[in-house]
């Protein structure tokens, strides 16, 4: 009798464990792709997660938005026509051939004009002839509101584009099961994208709207030449002038079996799953020998930069951000590096006890870990937000003390403890909801090159001491691996008229010249401060010379 | 001893599949519990949900400096820096929200740190200890948002157009007339047991949660007295001298919190080199049929009808987003767009349509067990009366379905505006 109860209460117990390798089943298909199942009994539903390792950081300059583009018109919505060319009548492909060779011969004449004014415009007529040809296409789809195939069956997807992949993410009930691996393969089988020119042309003016990011800004100067380190709004003219077929020979090389996990979570066991996937995404093709076993080239970030400054100015609070660059995800120091930054961060970390509660030195203070990605060398980044009445530089000076002290003094007991309870129960939860659990395990194989690195990052944090985070602060929190950018609250508003005009006409050109941001950034100053040397005609006379160098949209 | 195995295999069997319960319960001092009781994983979350009545609603940044101001004060006999390293020490999460509709804290910890994660979330309910220096500092805080709106052209935009008052970003001159006694004063009428309403879900039994609630929150009462620390001063402060100077107080607006009435002045946000853009908002109708809504909820958002307008559902708002073309002034962008939202209004929705979107919500429904969240959102809306009911559901009418639809597209609850470079 008190066997079993025992026998029962370790039953019970074992419920409440963490996540075990062996709750997660995984298979991999003849194309390569691969297969992870975590089984949750009682749910009537799954959550499925695609994960397509490639994202930004594989973009050549020329594709640049791809991964952006490929999530909103490939994945924004389900709709049949889309999944189905035959269906209608006359061919759909065929309408969005044509609209394709229409967007060009616009953007042409658009070119032409710019450079001859006089010249007698196309525009209006290429622009009705759109104008009739989208009618065409929308009278195609269908007019119901739940034309959505997933919304209609009370299921959603979402896409997200990162840094190191695409990630697609849907839900629906467990019995649309087979029907959502159907849908899923006859969209990658189709790569329709009948959507394309809206969703270039909504990219394309929110990241006009955005301006220029802080993050982006301090990326920009840290990872110079590096895709980690691009910003989208740099590359405006390259996404223009993407086509629809561009993007498709793009999907075809990134959205591979061999480049896909899918991760299924939910109330399904892998013998419900597996026949399903394997009838569907089994019948992917398969990459040439040659392309599955290339790895992209991607540039090196020089270890050798050294200590790094810019400064900008931006509306609203003054703001420090100091980015370190730290090894990728598969590093030995990362782990420890994760600890270091749970240290600092947080409301309960020594930034925010001390530079905003003891010191009152700060409003704020945030700590970023893989910025933007994990994959490839990214950063650790520190966000302030000085108090009011103290500088940037007070701010930037305690930051710097308490990196000393991190990387000198030993960590009490107590706040090591606590980091590690904190990663727990990060843990926990990750492992309770299906979606952060499905995500989780795509992106450990996407950054470690393994799913089972989520699970023995568990392990070893368990064996890494306060003397490793201490080490590992110690090679890369120094100064050659720092990036600091100071914005400034001032907006360039403020500015003399002359003055801004000058600065936006000398960034415009160095953007079009000098990728690194940093030097970018330093040429302009240098640039205004002769500038200030000469009288207001000459440096208007200067300012129409520069004028004329930039391209005419640009002026 | 074969009839307890028997037992117990059918109890464990029954434990992995059986779907979650609620099970109600409440504290003589008024408190309604929902217990969701899930042994899968070591964890429990909490969700404590408090209305806000009509007085705080017509003042508009009263709510949320009130729940800044709990969130950065000494709670019981912790001092603040303590109360975050005990949360912290235990990995234990609370976070703060405000909706129209009310204030919330939703909490997250692990199933051994039960006992301490209820009790500080008590000590943050009920036993804060408001202070005039901590007003200050939240009041900058707050103002230094409110001002870093300006760099984002559509942020300002859609906090311009936010038509509850609750949420609307406040002025200077709302912020700086906001007394420590009006503090006081919500805190006595809105943190009150009779009106709160606690859902716990996870890894706890019935008899474990209601000694726990009764252990941690059995001594809130009604008429808890403002927790103000002896040396509080009595009069509204002077604002801090590094806020801007706003003009004579006036008094707060006797206004309901909902006022939805089309803008007199157009609004407009001056964005040089941006695309123009058109947003309109109406807050949803308070008699608003809770099928009707989860109905329109499922259909609004791919109706081709708005073509190339989009529209979503933020929390209590409807959001309608027009992008213009580059030669659209602001003003005919707005104006397509509320073309397109009046022409949907009086179109309506078809009995396939209906059909369709019940098919959809019942099918739906499957999916709220991969969200533990959504669980405790969906229990919290059961207990305040604002659940959706399959019945109802089944009895709801094409008619009724158009009647919801027009009520929150009325012109006269659309809030409207746009943003783009000023024409000459």
């Amino acid at each position: 009798m008190r066997r079993l109860v025992l026998l029962l209460l370790a039953a019970l117990g074992l419920n409440a464990q963490t996540l075990r390798l062996e709750e997660v089943q995984e298979r991999r298909l003849a194309n390569g792709a691969r297969l992870l199942v975590v089984e949750r009994r009682g749910l009537a539903a799954f959550h499925a997660t695609l994960v397509f390792r490639g994202g930004r950081a594989e973009e050549s300059p020329a594709m640049a938005g791809a991964t952006d583009l490929l999530a909103r018109t490939l994945y924004g919505s389900t709709w049949p026509e889309d999944l189905d060319t035959a269906k209608g009548n006359g061919s759909l492909d065929a309408l969005l051939k044509e609209e394709e060779g229409l967007l060009e011969s616009l953007r042409l004449e658009r070119l032409r004009q710019r450079k001859d004014p006089e010249a007698v415009s196309q525009l209006p007529a290429l622009g009705a002839n759109l104008w009739t040809l989208h009618e065409a296409v929308r009278a195609r789809f269908s007019a119901s509101p739940l034309a959505d195939v997933y919304t209609a069956r009370g299921g959603r997807q979402a896409a997200t584009p990162g840094a190191d992949a695409l990630v697609v993410e849907a839900e629906l009930p467990a019995t649309d099961f087979e029907f959502w691996c159907r849908t899923e393969v006859q969209r990658l089988a189709t790569l329709q994208l009948s959507r394309f020119s809206e969703a270039r042309a909504a990219l394309v003016a929110e990241l006009r709207a955005r301006g220029p990011q802080s993050l982006g800004l301090l990326q920009g100067a840290a990872l110079p030449g590096h895709p980690y380190g691009r910003d989208l709004a740099d590359h405006l003219p390259a996404l223009e002038a993407m086509r629809r077929s561009d993007l498709q020979a793009w999907a075809r090389t990134t959205c591979r079996p061999d480049r896909l996990t899918l991760v299924v979570v939910g109330g399904l066991g892998m013998d419900a799953v597996l026949p399903a996937v394997q009838r569907h995404f089994g019948a992917l093709p398969s990459p040439p020998a040659a392309a599955a076993a290339e790895d992209p080239l991607l540039p090196e970030i020089p270890a050798d930069l050294g200590d790094r400054r810019i400064q900008a100015a931006q509306g609203g609070a003054p703001r420090l951000l100091v980015g370190w660059r730290i090894p990728p995800r598969s590093h030995r120091d990362h782990l420890a590096l994760r600890l270091a930054a749970r240290l600092l961060g947080g409301p309960s970390g020594r930034l925010v006890q001390r530079l905003v509660r003891q010191k009152l030195l700060a409003q704020s203070a945030e700590v970023l870990m893989d910025v933007p990605g994990g994959r490839l060398p990214g950063l650790l980044v520190v966000d302030l937000v000085p108090a009011e009445g103290h500088s940037l530089a007070e701010v930037e000076g305690a930051l710097h003390t308490e990196i000393l002290r991190l990387q000198q003094e030993s960590i009490p007991a107590d706040e090591w403890q606590r980091a590690l309870t904190q990663i727990d129960v990060e843990m926990l939860r990750t492992e309770d909801e299906p979606a952060a659990l499905a995500r989780g395990l795509g992106m450990a194989w996407v950054e470690a090159g393994d799913w089972r690195q989520a699970e023995q990052e568990a392990q070893r944090l368990r064996n890494t001491g306060p003397e490793a985070v201490q080490a590992a602060a110690r090679i890369w929190l120094g100064p050659s691996h720092r990036t600091t950018l100071w914005l400034q609250a001032g907006s360039e508003e403020s500015q003399d008229p002359l003055e801004a005009e000058t600065a936006r006409v000398l960034k415009a050109l160095a953007a079009s010249r000098i990728q690194d941001l940093a030097q970018r950034e330093h040429l302009v100053a240098e640039g205004l401060r002769q500038l200030r040397m000469l009288s207001v005609e000459e440096r208007r006379r200067t300012l129409k010379l520069l004028e004329a160098q930039l391209a005419p949209e640009k002026r | 001893m074969r009839r307890l195995a028997a037992c117990a295999a059918l109890f464990l069997t029954v434990q992995a599949q059986a779907q979650i319960r609620p099970q109600a319960f409440g504290l003589p001092n008024g408190l309604r519990v929902v217990l969701l009781e899930d042994h899968e994983r070591p964890l429990v979350r909490a969700c404590l949900h408090l209305p806000l009545d009509p007085e705080t609603n017509a003042r508009p940044g009263l709510a949320a400096m009130a729940l800044r101001v709990l969130g950065q004060s000494d709670a019981a006999a912790v001092r603040i820096g303590d109360f975050e390293q005990l949360l912290a020490g235990a990995g234990i999460e609370l976070t703060p929200a405000l909706r129209a509709d009310g204030l919330s804290w939703s909490l997250l910890t692990r199933s051994r740190d039960q006992d301490l994660a209820l009790g500080l979330l008590a000590d943050r309910a009920f036993r804060s200890v408001l202070d005039t220096a901590t007003l200050e500092t939240e009041r900058l805080a707050y103002w230094r948002e409110t001002e870093r709106l300006e760099a984002s052209p559509r942020a300002k935009l859609r906090a311009v157009l936010e038509p509850d008052q609750t949420l609307q970003a406040p002025s200077l001159e709302s912020l700086t007339t906001l007394s420590f006694e009006e503090l006081l004063a919500f805190d006595a009428r809105v943190l009150r047991p009779d009106r709160a309403v606690l859902v716990l879900h996870g890894d706890l039994g019935l008899e474990q949660a209601k000694r726990l609630v009764y252990l941690s929150f059995g001594t809130w009462t009604v008429s808890s007295a403002p927790h103000a620390p002896p040396h509080a001063p009595t009069t509204a402060p002077a604002a801090p001298s590094s806020l801007p100077k706003a003009a004579p107080a006036a008094p707060p607006p006797a206004t309901p919190s909902v006022a939805p009435v089309a803008s007199p002045q157009p609004v407009r946000i001056n964005a040089p080199g941006a695309l123009p853009r058109a947003l309109a908002v109406a807050l949803e109708p308070e008699d608003l049929d809770r099928e009707a809504r989860a109905l329109l909820a499922l259909l609004l958002p791919g109706d081709p009808a708005l073509f190339p307008a989009r529209i979503r559902i933020e929390g209590l708002d409807l959001v309608a987003a027009l992008d213009g073309e580059a030669q659209a002034s602001p003003a005919a962008t707005e104006a397509l767009l509320l073309e397109r939202l009046q022409a949907l209004r009086q179109r309506g929705f078809t009995e396939a349509d209906l059909r369709q979107a019940k098919a959809a919500w019942s099918a739906g429904r499957a999916l709220a067990g991969l969200h533990p969240e959504a669980l405790v959102g969906e229990a919290l809306d059961e207990a305040r009366g604002r659940g959706t009911s399959p019945a109802r559901m089944q009895a709801l009418t094409v008619e009724g379905l158009n009647g919801a639809l027009r009520r929150w597209l009325d012109p006269a609850r659309l809030k409207a505006g746009a943003l783009g470079a000023p024409r000459s």
